[in-house]
């Protein structure tokens, strides 16, 4: 079945089986910083906003996507110039191996976008969707705090 | 002699560092945050097929048929495949075909180098089952087709007739006679028996005034990596095969598929430019690798095989579970006499690292840490009918270190001695050769225990005690690097290039995995070659760069690599000033380089930039044409010496690695449950090359040992995993974590470039037993089986009372 999603401000008209996961129908049209890091809405890797909510996109059903505002990753930075989440993940080592980063920038920016001067609780549960293996999560929370205070 | 400390010439020098030192960004950080970066799983070529694989549902089988015929006519089906199509059998770094009766056995230095205490390799493991399944989760059979729906329908499709043979899931069990025999050729379902002594341990135990003896356990840990194992392969018209996979070790890896698949090392490109963690799981060949490139080569098309994270969780490696029981004697001030170890591994179905991890648990932490005099071990390391464990960081070391570091304490409280004293008082010192034959050059382990204790209110918390409040430590001891891993040798290659324009590519052989070893090497090739960091551009996780290093495992790849590229940095840099003297009109002994120019040291007025000397020496008058410079380096580290069994000095590694951890915790007397409040890590680091990536090695490696030390558990019963997706295996999470404090004590390692040390594991490796020994400081129950659970400590609470 054919379906319109707005990805990253942009219409596109998509061929999907009915069951597809959003998550993996933006893998395949092309956005790969939708990371696969499961099936079932345990790791957050696959996070993307819809409407500005953070949501596993591996979660959710493409064709029930269609009408809402998608964003991803591919969509922070425009014009070659980072967000200010972005530049904070590079700047202080919150990215290790990088797979989760995506996911967790976008959960950080639903954050941020609710909020200044986030607590180090807020940031924690603001998170605690996304896992890491590789930071034990001391510098993604410093990113995000100090994204918070700029 | 101590090289414990820095000359005063030497702190002068480093004072002058660009580079070596500062908290420089990574250079792979961008395309991380921004989605850039392509894992193999990102890969999109046209064409592409996807690879699945059928798996065993029964733990132990003889496979009496499997018919493809109704899998193969399904539409989309592009390729099936089963063990008669892969007539091979494979271990790590190792290979028979069983077609020809040809033992690809890796070259003679290779298997020198385990003789004596380790067995000969032995091929156990087919990539497709030929006869028996031995785990749930072996590989049977694979399909490629267009699309995943497709594969999946057609797995359905393929007939296998078990005949199902009694299992056995207990490695106790496993080697009493009568067991149902795994492999047909280890008879008692023994994978390696390792043993010998060190010393008289006889004797050892006679001079003691009290012996100690208590049994550990500790459990199977999933590494969880974030991006779960798989590749891509595709074959050209040449018959070269490009592979996209998440490898620790693209050319140790290179050489384990090429000799699998008896072609040319040089017509196998493996391609790792990303690798969404690894911790130990990555470093050795999988079937999935040999069954890709199978299936691509049947197709005639490219495949791409990815492991669910089901898969993951049931056949991709975990961590050893080890039961040890360890007997040590002591006298009244502390020092150890004897310590005697006896160690069963419960290896799975396949033997895969098992027994150089065991190996290394023997050798490294078990007779390095806390000085014994007399040391005796027996490891047996056994089959069963269960998912086979493979190298996860610390290898070994982990299982060791509960055992010793719980039974420190329990010691120390016999004595009467608080435990940061009895440590503090078995401390290696700079000087000391272990039993194995390792030499200590630099050491802080004294200053690491007094630096932790001091951080967490040790002296306070242990004399003003709290209710349900406690403070534990444990310490390390490990290897940078491990020469005999392959060979007799411990090695990097790397290339630096001055292009034409003065702009630097930097050709890395060794790997980066998220630790960061791609910004060090960056580092320390700006810091040599006097270059700007942002002129250089770094290449690697690409099999055919001009470079070649044996891989990201045993904390080796910043101490081993660091060495090449500071030489191979040196080399481009005399060539550079050549051209420049020519330039200049002076001699090359006048000139130095920094921030990407060339001065005269006593005029620096008169300069030239490193584009300026490219462009001379790629087209001017004086021959130079390109500027590239290799650099080899070869630990000055020691095979073991057969005769002995044990190794000259400086032994396996060229320098070793010590720490501590201290954390506090506090236990809820009502749940059990174990809330550690704050960890504090000190570990000598030989010199910090870039503070914010040791903090972030230490940082990450402790949410790995909380999870070791207190939930991380795959829970496998009749030989089933019962964990099969992050909903049942608990990751620290976020607002799990407690504050940490991460402390670098520098001790100018003598051989590290600029004096480092690696650093990737050992702060994995205390963790747990700083915690069970705060949790006995806490509420007086000692937990000796990992985890950690609230179950344990409350079972035990209420047993105590």
């Amino acid at each position: 079945m054919q379906i319109d999603l707005r990805i990253n401000g942009s219409d596109q008209s998509v061929m999907i089986k009915p069951h597809e996961s959003l998550r993996e129908v933006l893998r395949r049209i092309g956005f790969t910083g939708v990371k696969k890091g499961c099936d079932v809405g345990g790791c957050g890797a696959c996070t993307v906003l819809l409407n500005g909510d953070p949501i596993y996109s591996c979660c959710v059903f493409a064709a029930w996507a269609q009408g809402k505002d998608i964003t991803t990753i591919e969509g922070l930075a425009t014009g070659g110039e980072l967000q200010l989440i972005q530049q904070e993940f590079a700047t202080r080592n919150a990215a290790q191996c990088g797979f989760c980063t995506p996911g967790l920038i976008m959960s950080a920016k639903a954050l941020l976008e609710k909020k200044q001067n986030l607590t180090e609780e807020e940031i924690r549960r603001g998170i605690a969707g996304n896992l890491c293996r590789c930071t034990g999560y001391v510098k993604v929370v410093d990113a995000i705090a100090s994204a918070s205070k700029k | 002699m101590n090289q414990n400390l820095a000359t005063k010439t030497e702190l002068e020098r480093i004072s002058e560092y660009e580079y070596v030192g500062k908290r420089v960004t990574r250079v792979d950080g961008l395309p991380k945050v921004t989605g850039e970066a392509k894992y193999y799983d990102d890969i999109a070529l046209h064409g592409l097929l996807i690879g699945k694989i059928l798996r065993s549902p029964f733990p132990h089988a003889r496979i009496k048929r499997i018919d493809t015929t109704k899998a193969e006519q399904l539409p989309g089906v592009k390729a099936v495949l089963t063990g008669k199509d892969i007539p091979v059998k494979f271990t790590f770094n190792y290979a028979e075909h069983l077609d020809t009766k040809k033992v690809e056995k890796p070259p003679k230095e290779d298997v020198a180098s385990l003789r004596g205490l380790m067995p000969e390799p032995r091929a156990d493991k087919a990539p497709l089952a030929i006869d028996k399944v031995r785990f749930i989760g072996d590989e049977i059979a694979a399909v490629a087709a267009v699309d995943e729906d497709t594969a999946i329908d057609a797995l359905s499709l393929i007939e296998v007739e078990f005949e199902r043979l009694p299992a056995v899931f207990d490695p106790s069990e496993s080697m009493k006679s009568g067991a149902p025999q795994i492999h047909d050729d280890a008879e008692g379902n023994m994978a390696a028996h390792l043993y010998g002594e060190w010393g008289n341990i006889e004797e050892g135990f006679k001079q003691a005034d009290l012996v100690f003896e208590n049994t550990f356990k500790t459990t199977h840990q999933a590494h969880a990596c974030m991006e779960t194992h798989g590749c891509v392969t595709s074959w050209d018209a040449l018959g070269n095969l490009t592979v996209w996979t998440s490898t620790q070790t693209p050319h140790p890896f290179r050489r384990e598929l090429a000799r699998v698949l008896r072609i040319p090392h040089n017509k196998v490109k493996v391609l790792s430019e990303y690798v969404g963690g690894a911790f130990g799981s990555k470093t050795e060949m999988g079937a999935y690798h040999v069954i890709c490139a199978y299936l691509a080569k049947k197709a005639g098309a490219p495949v791409k095989l990815r492991l669910t994270r089901e898969e993951e969780f049931m056949a991709s490696g975990c961590r050893h579970p080890y039961t040890l029981t360890l007997k040590t004697g002591v006298k009244k001030d502390g020092s150890i006499t004897a310590r005697q170890v006896n160690i069963i591994v419960d290896k799975g179905a396949y033997i895969s690292q098992g027994a150089a991890v065991t190996f290394y648990c023997l050798t490294v932490p078990m007779p390095g840490i806390y000085r014994p005099a007399n040391y005796k071990y027996d490891a047996k390391i056994v089959y069963t009918n269960k998912q086979p464990p493979t190298g996860f960081r610390g290898f070994g070391n982990p299982q060791a270190a509960w055992a010793i570091e719980s039974q420190m304490d329990i010691i120390a409280e016999k004595l009467g001695l608080d435990p940061k004293e009895l440590r503090l008082r078995d401390a290696s010192q700079p000087g000391d050769i272990t039993l194995a034959g390792f030499q200590v050059t630099s050491c802080g382990m004294s200053e690491c225990i007094k630096k932790a204790a001091e951080a967490i209110g040790w002296d306070e918390k242990r004399k003003n005690k709290l209710p349900n409040r406690g403070v534990g430590m444990a310490c390390l001891f490990h290897s940078s690097g491990e020469r005999g891993a392959y060979g007799d040798c411990d090695t990097a290659t790397a290339t630096v290039k001055v292009n034409d324009d003065g702009s630097v590519t930097l050709f890395l052989g060794s790997q980066e995995i998220g630790t960061g070893n791609s910004t060090g090497q960056a580092q320390i090739a700006a810091e040599a070659l006097g270059a700007r960091i942002e002129d250089i551009r770094v290449l690697m996780g690409n099999t055919d760069l001009p470079a070649f290093d044996l891989g990201a495992y045993a904390s080796r790849s910043t101490f081993i690599s660091g060495n090449a590229v500071k030489l191979a940095a040196a080399n481009a840099k005399q060539q550079l000033l050549q051209v420049a003297a020519n330039e200049l009109g002076v001699k090359e002994e006048e000139l130095e380089a920094k921030k990407s120019k060339v001065f005269i040291k006593s005029d620096p007025s008169k300069s030239l930039t490193f584009q300026e000397v490219g462009i001379a020496a790629y087209y001017g008058k004086w021959k130079q044409h390109a500027i590239v410079g290799v650099g080899t380096w070869d630990a000055p580290s020691t095979l073991l010496d057969h005769a002995t069994g044990k190794w000259k000095p400086p032994g396996m590694a060229a320098t070793y690695t010590f720490g501590c951890q201290a954390v506090e915790v506090e236990v809820n007397p009502e749940t059990g449950a174990v809330k550690v409040l704050r960890v504090a890590s000190a570990h000598d680091v030989g010199r910090a090359l870039n503070p914010t990536l040791l903090e972030g090695q230490i940082e990450g490696a402790i949410q790995q040992g909380l999870g070791y030390a207190l939930s991380e558990d795959m829970r496998i019963e009749e030989g089933r995993t019962l964990v099969t997706d992050f909903r049942d295996y608990f990751l620290r999470r976020a607002p799990d974590m407690p504050p940490i404090q991460p402390i670098l004590v520098e001790t100018n390692d003598p051989v590290g470039a600029y004096g480092l040390k690696g650093i990737g594991e050992p702060a994995m490796v205390p963790v747990a037993p700083a915690v069970a020994n705060a949790v006995y400081h806490a509420v007086g129950v000692r937990i000796s089986e990992l985890p950690i659970t609230r179950e344990k400590v409350l079972t035990a609470m209420e047993l105590k009372h």
